[in-house]
């Protein structure tokens, strides 16, 4: 009985233990280290704007090489059109075979 | 030091004034870090954990909508991140014995860090509480916040029931079961510990 009183008052000790904790101080110059590590990441205030303005201009730069690209398409689908009518013309007869053969 | 009003804080938060930022980190680092530490149980790694909170704090308060207190805000994320770390150090662990039982050397993992010795501890508690601090880290994730958040950090139910998310007799359920967790596995540890 005596052994198990002293494992209940064990228990009821441990489960108290962190009463009247107290809170320590994170380690020194915790707010100039955060700082640093900030501006090594590239978040500092003075980059901040050049991330979006990276963004919108990759952004950009994506549409215009799909505007080129199908502008090029456009232009290609055209040229061989105008390429076909000329083969036509330049190889179209406008004699007969047989006013060839008359001789 | 002038109290800034959370408005008027996070209004010039998000105008990216840096004085408001470092009166953020100077009011809240003590609070956020010993968070940390509660859950993560190593200085070394609450530290950095807490740097990252405010990283994110300064990254994501544009999208803050003050729908919560920004206090339960900043908590919520020093929870989060200190419990991803939690999973992250425990999927670990899980790793490294899986390739020592395979026979395969892995990256050396510290069995050191299982003993905690909480520097706000009183000398002749830091056992006991380093016995519980253990004990705790059996509990279903839930229970562990709960308690934690209320033995460590001194947070009051309804401080702990806005973090989380839920009620407060929700938080009350949950200390409960924690406690009876608590007590069932101490008696196992202390009946097998016959020093």
């Amino acid at each position: 009985m005596k052994h198990k009183e002293s494992i209940e008052e064990k228990i009821n000790r441990a489960l108290v233990s962190l009463d009247d904790i107290v809170h320590p101080d994170p380690p020194e110059f915790f707010y100039g280290r955060l700082k640093n590590r900030m501006e090594a990441r590239n978040t500092s205030y003075a980059h901040y704007p050049w991330r979006i303005a990276l963004a919108y201009s990759s952004v950009l730069l994506v549409i215009l090489i799909n505007s080129f690209t199908l502008f090029k398409s456009y232009s290609s689908i055209e040229t061989s059109e105008t390429a076909v009518e000329w083969l036509v013309e330049e190889y179209s007869y406008t004699t007969s075979i047989y006013d060839l053969t008359e001789e | 030091m002038i109290r800034l009003e959370d408005s008027s804080l996070i209004s010039q938060l998000q105008n990216g004034e840096e004085s408001a930022f470092r009166y953020l980190v100077e009011n809240y680092q003590q609070k956020i870090y010993h968070t940390c530490l509660g859950f993560l149980k190593n200085e070394e790694e609450a530290d950095d954990k807490a740097q990252e909170v405010f990283i994110e704090i300064y990254e994501s308060i544009h999208g803050f909508r003050q729908d919560s207190k920004l206090s339960t805000w900043i908590y919520r994320i020093a929870v989060t991140k200190s419990l991803e770390a939690l999973r992250r150090k425990k999927q670990k662990k899980r790793n490294a014995h899986l390739l020592s039982y395979l026979g395969i050397q892995g990256e050396a993992f510290s069995i050191q860090a299982d003993k905690f010795y909480h520097p706000g501890v009183q000398l002749e508690n830091k056992e006991r509480a380093s016995i519980l601090f253990k004990t705790i880290e059996q509990l279903p994730e839930n229970q562990g916040i709960a308690f934690t958040l209320h033995k460590v950090q001194g947070m009051s139910y309804a401080e702990i029931a806005e973090i989380m998310g839920t009620s407060i007799s929700a938080v009350e359920s949950l200390m409960f079961r924690a406690r009876k967790n608590l007590q069932k596995k101490l008696r196992i540890y202390y009946e097998s510990d016959k020093t």
